[in-house]
């Protein structure tokens, strides 16, 4: 558990399983999204992730357990007036112009703000008057998007969103996330890539095979990660004394080259390095990836 | 709830368009049935062909008389022809108004919204009962305006009477197909179940007419609740009619006890 437990959450899942047929959704899960933050959702393709998401928007109703959208239980209809939803692949009806998309997707909470709109469909330069059978994948999602973000919702659920958006759409995205959190809304993400979460989350929580494994804080994660630096020495000499006189997980000595992959501090690496005449430095951050690659196989100890 | 009618007002917009060229599809139709008519009129080897039919047959295809007004309506259209053309509409309309948005993976976004399961099913029936409508009125159109040129003069009380029995009749078969597809999901079993007990029950109810032990079992088929010939003849059927609307309430309503429960499909 991280710092981030506050009273009031944007989405509160209490010890949520989903069954359906002989197929498994998710098994007990609970898990606070709070308002002002995003929580990242990573686990592989089939890990319940969608299911998650689902169930909030009472598509699939609980076995046991709750779903509580500021405190509105997600079986009452008035819940998703606070949620909008941008599912990765976004179809919709082809014969449609985007306006009128918009419309039909946001009739049933009182319309939507036609300014915002085109304030959005501007900013990711998108030709609302056309039929959206004519768009491509990427301008199709840009549809999703201001759907998602054009009410001012207190809960974004965004599943696999940046799938199939081109890069500058994806700084986009990460812009109008942040934004969307600066006004105190609390969003989801989810993804089966760390990556697409790394920059964004706060937090993340683990799925894997309907079970949440772990919900970590990402800045402490990456303290965790392990790291490696690289030393050159002035000799091989000097590279095959330092190496056998620093403590680290993993030390590879090639020539000159010295490479210590190392968990926590790197002081004493540093001070040991001292001893040598060192010719040059550098360093790589620790991977998350590994850390989660751990989670997902089911060894990782936190 | 937010915005009351709100997907009854945009599957109208999204819709309007094919419900045009069924219309004039429909109209086409009846024209050319209604023009036939003066060439057969009074032919009087007509009705002795009808009369050579082996008796169990007869009933597939309508009343004795086909060459009087109401027996050439009747059996041209009425008994059989022009609710099975209109029924295409109806269990298509009905198994895509939620099921085949399922299918097309746009409900889930349909129903992100503000909006119960409840609400949005009982607005895309209306949807589907206002489509069979306007077909239903449209389809009796050509009929009265050509009634001079065609000598197809019967009377208006005949029209309207069929015509609302006719429309009752395929709320029931329209929306079976939309609460089977929507309860699991699929519009092909919705078509399915629906198509094949229409066909099934036409011969049920037709053959019924003259095999004994068939009759009682009569009772169980809307076709014989629709009864055109009878609604030709005699005006207002309320008692058939009241249990048209009453299969088609119990229908939608199992249908939507489904919907609720069920899990929807990613």
């Amino acid at each position: 558990m991280t710092s981030a437990e506050v009273a009031e959450g944007a989405l509160s899942v209490d010890r949520l399983t989903v069954t359906y047929g002989k197929a498994r959704g998710i098994d007990g899960i609970t898990l606070e999204v709070p308002s002002g933050q995003i929580t990242g959702l990573l686990g592989p393709n089939g890990a319940g992730k969608t299911t998650l998401l689902r169930a909030a928007l009472d598509l699939v109703h609980p076995t046991s357990g709750s779903v509580r959208i500021s405190g509105v239980d997600s079986t009452d209809p008035r819940a998703r007036e606070q949620i909008t939803y941008l599912p990765g692949d976004l179809l919709l009806p082809g014969r449609l112009t985007g306006w009128s998309v918009l419309r039909r997707y946001s009739a049933a909470r009182g319309g939507i703000d036609d300014e915002r709109v085109g304030e959005l469909a501007e900013r990711l330069d998108l030709d609302l008057s056309r039929p959206v059978g004519q768009l491509s994948k990427g301008n199709r999602q840009k549809i999703g998007l201001i759907l998602a973000f054009a009410p001012g919702a207190t809960l974004l659920l965004l599943d696999e969103p940046t799938s199939g958006l081109d890069p500058l759409l994806q700084r986009e995205f990460a812009a109008l996330v942040r934004e969307s959190v600066s006004r105190g809304a609390g969003v989801l993400l989810s993804s089966h890539v760390l990556s697409e979460l790394e920059g964004l989350a706060d937090r993340v929580a683990v799925l894997r095979d309907g079970f949440l494994v772990a919900v970590e804080n990402i800045a402490e994660l990456r303290a965790r990660a392990a790291a490696t630096v690289r030393l050159r020495f002035n000799s091989e000499k000097d590279a095959v004394r330092f190496a056998s006189s620093v403590v680290a997980e993993h030390i590879d000595q090639q020539g000159d080259w010295v490479s210590v992959t190392f968990t926590g501090d790197v002081d004493p690496i540093i001070k040991t390095a001292a001893g040598f005449p060192v010719a040059s430095i550098e360093s790589t951050a620790g991977e998350l990836d590994d850390v989660f690659l751990g989670f997902y196989t089911g060894q990782a100890g936190s | 709830m937010n915005g009351g009618w709100t997907f009854f007002a945009s599957d109208m917009r999204l819709r309007m368009r094919s419900l045009l060229w069924w219309c004039l599809g429909i109209v086409a139709l009846v024209v050319l049935v209604d023009a036939f008519y003066p060439s057969i009129a009074g032919d009087p080897a007509l009705d002795q062909m009808m009369a050579e039919l082996p008796e169990a047959l007869r009933p597939l295809i309508g009343p004795d008389d086909i060459t009087s007004p109401v027996g050439y309506l009747a059996s041209q259209l009425y008994v059989f022809f022009l609710p099975t053309v209109i029924l295409v509409f109806g269990i298509g309309r009905g198994t895509s108004a939620i099921a085949g948005e399922e299918e097309d993976h746009t409900l889930d976004l349909l129903l992100a919204q503000p909006v119960s399961r409840t609400s949005l099913y009982v607005q895309k029936v209306f949807g589907v009962i206002f489509g069979i409508a306007v077909l239903c009125i449209v389809s009796a159109l050509p009929t009265l305006v050509l009634a001079g040129p065609t000598g197809l003069d019967i009377p208006l009380d005949a029209l309207v009477s069929v015509t609302v029995q006719m429309f009752a009749f395929l709320l029931v078969f329209s929306l079976l197909a939309m609460s089977v597809a929507t309860a699991v999901g699929r519009k092909g079993v919705g078509i399915a179940v629906s198509a094949g007990l229409a066909f099934g029950t036409f011969l049920i109810d037709g053959l019924g007419q003259s095999i004994d032990w068939l009759e009682p079992v009569r009772d169980l088929t809307p076709w014989r609740w629709y009864d055109a010939t009878t609604a030709m003849n005699e005006g207002f059927l309320p008692g058939s009619l009241a249990v048209l609307i009453a299969l088609s309430v119990i229908v939608t309503t199992v249908g939507l006890l489904a919907f609720r429960r069920r899990n929807l499909r990613a």
